[in-house]
């Protein structure tokens, strides 16, 4: 494994039920606000609403952009961009110059967003169907290539709950690599019902609001979202004298080859991706300051994380932040970096969302209260669906300047 | 970021393993057709498809392993198994394997089942095994229980680019030193959704002046390694480029000797290959043997790893699915006969429906 050089963030968007964008998400969950509810975007056929982290339809208005009548996944990704290109200072015109290239983790957003465009296609005989040109125009990845009229690299990658990390990782490895100068990279998701009936086929949601690493626990709560950072290469942050929020010090992943819909029971795969992450940034555990955990309130993840962080990270607070978004999917691992980065520009940790009373059988308990943080390194990890772990090494701004 | 193609594995409408795939192309035809009715607004009509059996797994795995697999992963698995079954690494396989899958429409064949209806979304609800099959990584994850490999697992889906940017991945992989060996490849299944979207995209555009291919599933697997290392492949990933048409396009595009072009006749696009592909070019298309589906472009680069292993280019399927420019139909040097490769070299070049292009250039070891 070759040592990763560090990748600048410049900027980042987001959107969740956190907050409309990244200050007030961190604003919220300092104050430990959340409001999970009924789905509301699509009509349910479960017998009982499960709650979800639902964006309000106010929230993704974007004017009179003609990304009003996309997808919702690629709506949200738009939303995001556009945030994180104004907070690094980008624009249209003086981005053409540079080679950018677009990476982007979905699940929904990748072909299959159209919960009831497949079923119109099946029965419907009129071939002139709007649902058929949705079918593939649905990619948040095109999307934003289309809005900033972009031409270089792009990959759209459906690691589901990890792909928003993995993207990431991705992106800046094209940074290192220089196959491009600029990466706009993350994830998006957005509601969907197959997914929401799918995870209660599994029984691994929560009828209330979800609670990971709590002795209450009972499930995740699915959410919707989008994270964007602007990756630069060093040569452009420094000539523009731009001063980046963090870095991507160093990326991991694996594969459990254990259970498609399960954690590995020994969190061999996790460990594993941990251990790659730290080795291509060159770091040791003992220097991580946080780690934003995967922790989405199921027994069986919380229970095989909480003993992985025992193990590796003794003693080193941890938090998950899906008791605020609810589990994003695509969008997790995004949304997650980017919180990982405010908290070290904060130097401060929110309380874990929704964790009131800290499982005693665990071998390791997230943060309940704010918490201060002091150093400069932080992890965010995620596991996920078809035993994907990708774990990123974050970096604060004031490592590289 | 070079690598070497030591391992093919292939499975579609034309058969299994590289056998098949070869007499198809030598002979310019896939196998019998098989037929999907669909109804339109005018009414009924017959389509063709190229379907793939995947019955030869019962060799890589247990029948009861087998059982509870979905056509969609068979696909995959066979292909990611016959691809290690050629590199003669069955059984001792590189320490550290990467995975990554490309597809075009991911689960979408799986997700169908659950929209099986007239009102939407039905039995998913009491079918986590239905669900799990509709996520679009379920296969990547499937392969890497099947093998036991627990190195790095990648699903990329970004409709007709998604090869190209599997095999940059895997390249960077190699190059990072993060895996020792990567297994990618391409997969798309058909169901009678997609089947009627592709039918639509022509009758909706009313493109009469092209003849289609017709539409197929099937797996394109390979195993690369890093160059230098193991001589032995059949050929090595020299460079690649993608991006959108215009700005992007670089004119390099337009010197490459021998060059696959990956249309199918479903996007509009002919003009653009016409722009791309010069005169003095030798062109083959072979999308009427492996059939229309999105990751096309991984079966174009195993059939130039083949021809570059054995110097011997396949003859192009007539007619070609660009039927829309007969002038430059005429200029076009195809190769219409097997003829032995007049350059170490054959680019694969994919246009999208939306602008993008990719090109791989695959070259002798």
């Amino acid at each position: 494994m070759m040592l990763s050089a560090p990748v600048a963030i410049t900027g980042i968007g987001c959107i969740s039920a956190a907050g409309h964008d990244l200050a007030a998400a961190m604003e919220n969950m300092y104050s430990g606000r959340r409001q999970p509810s009924a789905p509301r975007c699509f009509q349910t056929t479960a017998q009982a609403p499960y709650p979800v982290f639902e964006i309000s339809d106010s929230s993704l208005e974007l004017g009179n952009s003609p990304a009003l009548s996309l997808a919702r996944t690629r709506n949200l990704a738009l939303i995001a961009a556009k945030q994180a290109m104004a907070d690094a200072r980008w624009n249209l015109e003086n981005l053409s110059k540079y080679r950018v290239g677009v990476c982007i983790g979905t699940n929904v957003g990748s072909g299959n967003c159209h919960d009831t465009s497949l079923g119109e296609i099946k029965f419907q005989k009129n071939t002139n169907n709007p649902s058929l040109s949705r079918f593939l125009h649905s990619s948040p990845t095109i999307g934003i290539i289309d809005a900033y009229g972009l031409s270089g690299l792009s990959q759209t990658v459906v690691n589901a709950c990890s792909a928003g990390t993995d993207a990431l990782g991705l992106g800046a490895s094209w940074i290192r690599n220089e196959l491009c100068d600029i990466v706009i990279a993350g994830g998006a998701d957005a509601m969907y019902e197959i997914t929401y009936l799918g995870f209660i086929s599994l029984m691994i949601s929560d009828q209330s609001p979800c609670k990971p690493f709590d002795r209450y626990r009972n499930g995740l709560n699915l959410g919707e979202g989008a994270a964007v950072f602007i990756l630069e290469s060093p040569e452009i942050w420094k000539k523009r004298q731009k001063r980046p929020h963090g870095a991507i010090l160093g990326y991991g992943a694996s594969a459990d080859a254990c259970h498609l819909t399960a954690p590995a029971p020994d969190g061999s795969g996790l460990k594993s991706a941990i251990a790659e992450a730290l080795q291509s940034a060159g770091r040791q555990p003992h220097e991580i300051a946080f780690i934003n955990a995967h922790g989405t309130g199921t027994i069986d993840n919380d229970r095989i994380e909480s003993q992985v962080l025992a193990d590796i990270f003794p003693k080193i607070p941890f938090l998950s932040t899906k008791g605020y978004t609810g589990h994003t999917l695509g969008a997790a691992g995004a949304l997650e970096a980017a919180f990982s980065i405010a908290c070290l520009e904060q130097k401060q940790l929110p309380p874990s969302g929704g964790c009131t009373t800290p499982d005693e059988e665990l071998p390791a308990t997230p943060v309940t209260r704010v918490t201060s943080i002091g150093g400069t390194l932080a992890l965010s990890q995620s596991m996920a669906f078809g035993g994907n772990n990708a774990v990123l090494v974050l970096g604060a701004g004031e490592l590289i300047t | 970021m070079k690598c070497i193609i030591r391992g093919i594995g292939l499975v579609g409408g034309f058969g299994f393993g590289q056998s098949s795939l070869s007499a198809a192309l030598k002979h310019r035809s896939a196998c019998r057709h098989q037929w999907i009715e669909m109804e339109t607004s005018s009414g009924s009509a017959l389509l063709p498809v190229l379907l793939a059996d995947t019955s030869a797994l019962s060799a890589y795995m247990p029948k009861a392993a087998m059982r509870r697999l979905n056509h969609y992963s068979r696909m995959a698995l066979l292909a990611a198994f016959g691809a290690l079954h050629d590199a003669d690494v069955l059984h001792s396989r590189p320490r550290r394997l990467g995975i990554i899958v490309c597809t075009g429409h991911g689960a979408t064949i799986n997700t169908s089942v659950c929209n099986d209806t007239k009102n939407g979304i039905t039995d998913i609800f009491g079918s986590p095994t239905k669900f799990a099959s509709s996520v679009h990584n379920a296969t990547a994850g499937i392969i890497a229980m099947a093998m036991k490999e627990t190195g790095p697992n990648l699903t990329v889906s970004q409709y007709d680019m998604s090869v190209a940017q599997g095999l940059m991945t895997a390249q960077l992989w190699i190059a990072e030193e993060r895996v020792d060996a990567v297994l990618v490849g391409g997969v798309d299944g058909c169901c009678y959704e997609l089947a009627k979207y592709r039918h639509t995209l022509i009758a909706d555009n009313r493109r009469t002046c092209v003849k289609p291919s017709v539409i197929g599933e099937g797996a394109a697997f390979l195993l690369l390694l890093p160059e230098p290392g193991d001589s032995k492949g059949y050929a090595r990933i020299k460079a690649f480029d993608m991006g959108r048409l215009g700005n992007g396009l670089h004119e390099t595009a337009l010197s490459a000797q021998m060059v696959i072009v990956g249309a199918d006749g479903y996007n509009d696009n002919e003009q653009n290959y016409r722009n791309l592909v010069g005169d003095s070019s030798w062109v083959a298309n072979y999308t009427s043997i492996y059939g229309a589906l999105p990751v096309g472009m991984m079966f174009d680069i195993a059939i130039a790893a083949m021809a570059l292993c054995n110097n011997e280019m396949y003859p192009s399927s007539l007619p070609l699915p660009l039927l829309c420019l007969p002038d430059k139909l005429s200029t076009w040097k195809i190769v219409d006969n097997r003829q032995l490769l007049n350059t170490d070299c054959i680019r694969c070049l994919k246009l999208g429906a939306d602008e993008s292009y990719a090109w791989i250039d695959v070259c002798q070891c």
